[in-house]
């Protein structure tokens, strides 16, 4: 009987991981070096996901320690950052008190002001350039789409587009096929361009 | 390939995250295809758009220090010494028991002023006494009534002092001072039949009263004879 061959890839070229690892073995300030540098990245994904403060550090705060109490059994198989998210996903998806405790679009996007609404004012590649008010505008708009879409499409959304994970990357953190985030994705563009026709450039108005 | 075939893959080539051979199929049809075109176009847009969002504002910070501070709260060590402590307190540790505690507390600050904490709680619960307890017991024994209103009393003076004990140990952290609160006081005397009928299953609360020292005020006949009604059952 030929033994069957494990696949196990060890992420030797991941210096989080090499954290990770040393967490494992019991080195604290590693797993809080981790922390300070993930930190804003989580904090960032679940207030997106949630649209409230609060519940977002709630949701980071116990994603790292999921990331800490599971680190005896931690083993470089992907990217620390991916296995990371991985955990927030989990956290987002399947923990009803997230979505329980998640309040209503309309409460979100009113106690969003355009004060703490992060605008990006380089050029985004619109057509024609916008000015700062119509930005501003856009952006409690966008906040709202993306507030609308299914949880999977939602946060498939965020680790694609405001993570910069890859396609491979996202599947990879929700546990699910290429093509299944592929088709997850597309819907969701679909979706976000159907409410954001009024804002796109002439081009595309003609369709 | 037809457009609605082509329309599903404009996303992922908006994104760059198509192979080569779907790369070509889609740029051949969209050089033919305006409307494909207009449609990509629109997704490559949205896509810039969501950039609007940017960053969190003001993110993080807060995050690093309260999960640091609740790890060092699960160090392994931590968790065992916690559940020593409060019989270190009371002085119930043998010695050889109270020395790995006595040397945890020199070096770990959490666990100290859990330790000065729960000090606090025990003397707070030993100044306190029940003025009201011996009216209480007189307006119960006045009455010939059947044989389980003793014990009954007995669970609610239990459940009396567990409200109590919790109250004062919210009120001591309040205000530095061990006077219960009013509201508590009368609590005791306003137990619901039904909860009563609840704890009279339990004779063990007897010795939760007893411990809990809270009886000063109360003679040494009637709690004598509160526990002979109560063993009796």
């Amino acid at each position: 009987m030929v033994p069957r061959e494990v696949k196990e890839v060890v992420r030797t070229d991941d210096p989080d991981v090499a954290l990770m690892l040393l967490c494992k073995g019991g080195d604290d300030v590693a797993f809080s070096q981790l922390v300070e540098k993930y930190e804003d990245r989580v904090l960032g994904l679940a207030y997106r996901y949630l649209g409230d403060r609060g519940l977002a550090e709630d949701m980071a705060q116990e994603a790292f320690l999921r990331v800490y109490r599971a680190r005896g059994r931690y083993e470089p198989r992907a990217k620390f950052s991916t296995w990371l998210y991985r955990i927030v996903v989990n956290l987002a998806l399947n923990e009803l008190r997230w979505q329980r405790g998640r309040p209503s679009v309309a409460l979100a996007v009113k106690t969003e002001t355009s004060s703490n609404v992060n605008i990006d004012h380089t050029d985004s590649g619109l057509l024609p350039p916008m000015e700062t008010l119509e930005k501003e505008e856009l952006a409690v708009r966008i906040r709202e789409i993306v507030m609308e879409l299914p949880e999977n499409q939602r946060i498939a959304i965020l680790l694609n587009k405001f993570e910069d994970l890859s396609y491979e990357e996202t599947a990879e953190a929700m546990e699910m096929s290429v093509a299944a985030v592929k088709s997850l994705l597309t819907r969701a563009r679909v979706k976000i361009k159907e409410r954001l026709l009024p804002y796109l450039g002439e081009d595309v108005h003609a369709m | 390939m037809r457009c609605e075939e082509i329309r599903e893959l404009l996303v992922a080539h908006a994104d760059g995250e198509l192979d080569d051979v779907e790369r070509e199929r889609v740029d051949s049809h969209l050089a033919n295809c305006p409307a494909c075109r207009r449609e990509r176009a629109a997704f490559e847009s949205t896509g810039n758009l969501l950039s609007l969002l940017g960053p969190v504002p003001g993110a993080g910070r807060s995050i690093s220090a309260r999960v640091m501070a609740t790890v060092r709260g699960e160090d392994p060590w931590c968790g065992h010494i916690r559940r020593e402590l409060t019989a270190f307190v009371d002085g119930e540790l043998t010695e050889a028991e109270a020395r790995p505690v006595r040397e945890h507390l020199a070096t770990c600050a959490a666990c100290a002023a859990e330790s000065r904490a729960l000090e606090r709680t025990g003397d707070a619960l030993r100044a306190w006494k029940l003025p009201s307890m011996r009216i209480g017991l007189a307006r119960l024994f006045a009455p010939p009534r059947a044989r389980g209103r003793l014990l009954r009393f007995a669970a609610a003076l239990a459940a009396a002092c567990l409200l109590l004990a919790v109250g004062i140990a919210f009120f001591v952290s309040e205000s530095g001072t061990a006077t219960p609160p009013p509201g508590l006081l009368r609590a005791m005397e306003m137990l619901d039949p039904a909860t009563l009928e609840i704890l009279d299953q339990d004779p063990g609360l007897l010795e939760i009263v007893r411990d809990l020292e809270l009886l000063e005020s109360v003679t040494d006949e009637e709690v004598a004879l509160l526990t002979l009604n109560g063993s009796g059952g």
